[in-house]
């Protein structure tokens, strides 16, 4: 059974209000105000002074249980949202790996998944790894992008893009974070993403939460487990509101899920769940034995959601 | 604070939301059904808390953020809005 053996972050120390991403290709008056006051979007994490491999690097450094173990990495995963965009031959993934000295992993990305690419990533390495058979063998997953261009600074409507990076480490087999269940969808009549002609974003809208509802009910259903067993769901980012929203559709009760980066950081592509996790370690919300969800939307349209046992 | 002592308060209550909702339109009032669902007419999302939170500040009353969605139109809106109000400003 897939593990996840440890999760590493990073988090830079700068941060851009909600009211300066207004603009061209940005924010709205109205949607500040509604980002705000009801979204909880307060402002977003920036890593100004460095680029794409820095961050993902920054992650990776945070990892104890990579540091001599360089050579037991077979697969080198940066989940992604948006397809890469360097100049040839400028790639990122690479440059991490070998920055790390991982000379027997082998390095890509995945970006079809969008926002989801996170939990994908994790599906793949287990996959991967279970086909080679190594006990020892392990993958790398990163995650954190930056928010280069306007037209990924902000999701209208929905949200505002932050910088920051996670890395989990992935294992065949292991007694942390087991991940008891994985469940996707995706319905690709919504390929276009955030550029839907309106008939198609209104069915989006429409079916968004039932969406998402049905992927968080089918993870929890194939993990053996009833929604009541979750000690807290680790979401996505995008705002307060829509997960008040689905917490109704579900139901579950909104305080067990963990809100509070929201705020602080934005939604960091597809790094959010593994953010949370490590705030949720960190402030004691998960104890040995808790069976936990993560969740995750990419544009596109992808559902997701993954059941672990801390 | 508008005031639901008197009759012809939801009246203009119901004057006052058709006309927020033609400006998020983009339309005149005229064309806007107080009986039909704001969401048909494509307020949705941010336009439909946007006009949660217009509606806060005329009121001085805290909504839910779904209040909107639980009450899709705007006949909708101002019978529910009346209780809301004398709940909130009651001694």
């Amino acid at each position: 059974m897939t593990a996840i053996e440890e999760v590493a972050t990073f988090v830079p120390a700068a941060r851009t209000p909600i009211g300066d991403l207004t603009g061209p290709g940005g924010l709205g008056p109205t949607d500040v105000r509604v980002f705000q006051r009801y979204f909880g979007l307060r402002e977003v994490a920036r890593d100004p002074d460095g680029g794409l491999t820095h961050l993902l690097r920054a992650a990776a450094d945070g990892l104890t249980g990579l540091r001599g173990r360089e050579d037991r990495i077979r697969y080198l995963i940066h989940a992604r949202t948006v397809e890469s965009a360097q100049p040839y031959p400028v790639c990122a993934v690479e440059e991490v790996r070998d920055g790390l000295g991982l000379d027997g992993a082998m390095a890509f990305t995945v970006t079809q998944h969008a926002c989801a690419s996170g939990l994908l990533a994790v599906d793949l390495a287990g996959r991967l790894l279970a086909q080679d058979g190594d006990p020892a063998a392990r993958a790398l997953v990163l995650s954190g992008e930056k928010a280069f261009t306007a037209d990924v600074r902000t999701i209208p409507e929905t949200s505002a893009m932050g910088e920051a990076s996670a890395a989990a480490l992935v294992r065949l087999d292991g007694r942390t974070d087991r991940v008891l269940s994985y469940a996707t969808r995706t319905e690709g009549r919504f390929h276009l993403g955030r550029r839907l002609p309106e008939r198609l974003a209104e069915q989006f809208r429409a079916e968004y939460f039932d969406r998402l509802a049905g992927v968080v009910r089918a993870a929890v259903r194939r993990a053996g487990l009833r929604l009541a067993d979750l000690a807290v769901i680790l979401p996505h980012n995008v705002n307060r509101h829509s997960w008040i929203r689905l917490c109704q559709v579900l139901p579950f009760p909104v305080d067990r899920v963990l809100l509070t980066n929201v705020p602080l950081l934005g939604h960091c592509f597809c790094a959010d769940p593994f953010l949370n996790y490590r705030t949720a370690v960190e402030a004691g919300q998960l104890r040995r034995g808790d069976r936990y969800l993560m969740a995750s939307v990419g544009l596109g349209a992808t559902f997701s959601a993954m059941v672990l046992q801390h | 604070m508008t005031s639901f002592a008197a009759g012809d308060a939801a009246a203009s209550l119901r004057s006052w939301l058709t006309a927020r909702v033609a400006v998020y339109l983009d339309c005149p009032p005229g064309q806007i059904d107080p009986a039909r669902s704001l969401a048909e007419y494509g307020l949705h999302s941010v336009l439909a808390l946007a006009l949660g939170a217009d509606i806060e500040d005329r009121l001085c009353i805290g909504l839910e953020p779904t209040f909107i969605w639980d009450h899709p139109t705007i006949d909708d809106l101002v019978a529910h809005l009346s209780d809301a109000v004398a709940k909130q400003h009651q001694p």
